[in-house]
C-alpha cells in the first residue's frame, strides 16, 4: 500500500486533533494542579509573617483549581455535545 | 424464533463480554491510585464502576464505529457476532488468568473479524475501517500517553520541586482521586460504547434495527450496568501487575499517567476512535516512569505486554473464527451457540474457581506494605 493510500484511509487530521488536544489537557492540566499544589504550600509557609505574600499565593493556588475544574467541565461538555 | 434464541445468546454473551471488560480493564484504571495509597483499593473500585455507569452514556461515537466502520453490516449474521464475541471472551480470560493486561476492544475487535473472516472470507471486512479506525490509533495512543505523562511529570517536578515532599504528596494523593475518576470516566465511555455497538450490529443483522438506526436505550443501560459491575467485582491480578510490576509510582507520577490516559481517551472517543483503556494508561504509566528514571521502569513485564498487544488481535479473530467453524458443525440455527455457551460457562467456573483457590493478589501490593 502507498503512502498516499494509506493517508485516504486514515483521517489524518482527526489524529492530529486528537494528539493536540491529549497534549494540550494532559499537559495544561499537570501544570495547573501543580501550580494549585505550590500555591496552597506557599500560602501556609507564610501565612503568619507575610499575609500579602501568602494570599498571592492562594490567589494561584485558586486560579490553578478554576483551570482544572474548566478544563474538566469543557471536556465532559464536549463529550455530550456530539 | 431460532433466530430470535440466537439474537437472545449473543446480547448475553456481548453483557458477559462487557462484564469481564469492566473485570479485566479497569483494574488498570484504578492500579495507579491503589498503589500510591490515593484511595484504598474498596474505594477506589468502587467510584471507578460509579464512574464507568455514568460514562457509558456520554458519547455513542465508538459504537457507531464498532456498529458501522470494521465490518460488512449487511453480511453480519447474529451467528457471526456471537463467535466474535465468545473469541474476544476466552482471549480476555487467558489474559486475565496469566495476569497480562491486553487489550479488550481489540479482542472484540479481532473475534469479530475472525468470525467475518471464516464465514465470509476477506470481502466482508472493511480493511480501511479497521486500520484507519483501530489499527492505526492503537500504534499512537499509548505512545501519545506516554509522552504526555512523560512531559506533565516533568512539568509537575519542576514547579514543585523544591516544596516539602509530604504536602506534596498529600497533593498529588487528591489529584489523583480526580484524575481517577476521570479515568474511570473516560474508560466507561470508550469500552462500554463497544459492546453497545455490537448489541446494535447483532440487532440490525436480526432485523430489529433498520441499518442506520441509532443505539437503542435499553442497549445503552445495560451494557452501562454490565461493565460498572465487572468493574466493582474487580480483577485484582491485573492490579497487581499495573499498579507495582511495571513501576513504583510516587502520587505525582500517578497523577500525571492518569491525566495522560484521561485526556487521550477522551479526546479519542470524541471521534469516535475504540481505544484501548489498557494500552494508553499502559504507556501513561511508563512515560511517568521513565521521565523519571528509565531504570524505574520493569521493561521486562512492559515487553511481555507489548506481546501480548501484539498478539490479541490475531489471537482473538483465530479464535472468533474456531467458534464460527464449531457453530456451524450444528448447522445454521440456535443448536451451535448454545453448545458454546454451555461449553464456555463450564470453563469459565472452573477458571474462577482455580483462579480464586490462589487468593486475592491485591492484599499483597497495597495493603500488604501498609504497616
Amino acid at each position: 500500500m502507498s503512502a498516499l493510500a494509506a493517508t485516504k484511509i486514515v483521517d489524518l487530521g482527526q489524529l492530529a486533533q486528537v494528539v493536540e488536544v491529549a497534549l494540550i489537557a494532559g499537559i495544561g492540566v499537570s501544570i495547573a494542579f501543580s501550580l494549585v499544589i505550590r500555591g496552597a504550600v506557599r500560602a501556609g509557609e507564610h501565612r503568619r509573617e507575610r499575609p500579602v505574600l501568602a494570599g498571592a499565593h492562594a490567589l494561584i493556588a485558586v486560579a490553578g483549581l478554576l483551570v482544572v475544574a474548566a478544563a474538566i467541565g469543557f471536556g465532559i461538555s464536549t463529550m455530550l455535545a456530539k | 424464533m431460532g433466530s430470535d434464541l440466537i439474537l437472545y445468546i449473543v446480547v448475553a454473551t456481548a453483557l458477559a463480554f462487557d462484564f469481564t471488560n469492566g473485570f479485566h480493564d479497569t483494574a488498570n484504571v484504578v492500579a495507579t491510585t491503589i498503589s500510591t495509597r490515593a484511595l484504598p483499593p474498596r474505594v477506589a473500585v468502587t467510584l471507578a464502576a460509579i464512574l464507568n455507569f455514568v460514562g457509558a452514556f456520554l458519547s455513542l461515537a465508538v459504537a457507531a464505529t464498532i456498529a458501522k466502520d470494521i465490518v460488512d453490516q449487511s453480511l453480519v449474521t447474529t451467528t457471526v457476532v456471537f463467535a466474535g464475541l465468545v473469541g474476544a471472551i476466552v482471549w480476555n480470560l487467558v489474559t486475565w488468568y496469566f495476569g497480562l493486561p491486553s487489550s479488550s476492544s481489540h479482542a472484540l475487535v479481532g473475534g469479530v473479524v475472525g468470525s467475518m473472516l471464516a464465514a465470509h472470507g476477506t470481502a466482508a471486512v472493511q480493511f480501511d475501517g479497521l486500520l484507519g479506525k483501530v489499527i492505526v490509533p492503537a500504534l499512537i495512543a499509548p505512545v501519545l500517553a506516554f509522552a504526555v505523562a512523560g512531559i506533565a511529570i516533568l512539568v509537575c517536578y519542576r514547579v514543585v520541586g523544591r516544596l516539602a515532599p509530604g504536602p506534596v504528596n498529600r497533593g498529588f494523593r487528591l489529584g489523583q482521586v480526580l484524575s481517577g475518576q476521570m479515568l474511570a470516566l473516560a474508560h466507561g465511555t470508550n469500552d462500554a460504547q463497544k459492546t453497545m455497538g455490537v448489541i446494535t450490529l447483532a440487532l440490525i443483522a436480526n432485523g430489529n434495527l433498520a441499518k442506520d438506526a441509532s443505539v437503542p436505550t435499553w442497549v445503552v443501560i445495560s451494557a452501562a450496568t454490565a461493565i460498572a459491575l465487572g468493574t466493582y467485582i474487580g480483577g485484582w491480578r491485573i492490579i497487581k501487575t499495573m499498579g507495582s510490576r511495571i513501576i513504583k509510582m510516587d502520587p505525582a507520577q500517578g497523577f500525571a499517567a492518569q491525566g495522560a490516559g484521561a485526556a487521550t481517551i477522551l479526546a479519542a472517543t470524541h471521534f469516535g476512535y475504540p481505544l484501548s483503556t489498557t494500552h494508553v494508561i499502559s504507556g501513561g504509566v511508563m512515560g511517568a516512569g521513565a521521565a523519571k528514571r528509565l531504570s524505574a521502569v520493569r521493561w521486562g513485564v512492559a515487553g511481555n505486554i507489548v506481546v501480548a498487544w501484539l498478539l490479541t488481535l490475531p489471537c482473538a479473530a483465530l479464535v472468533g473464527g474456531v467458534v464460527y467453524g464449531v457453530t456451524r458443525v450444528f448447522g445454521g440455527g440456535a443448536a451451535g451457540p448454545v453448545v458454546v455457551v454451555l461449553a464456555g460457562l463450564a470453563l469459565m467456573v472452573y477458571v474462577f474457581v482455580r483462579r480464586f483457590q490462589r487468593g486475592v493478589a491485591i492484599t499483597t501490593t497495597a495493603e500488604g506494605t501498609r504497616a
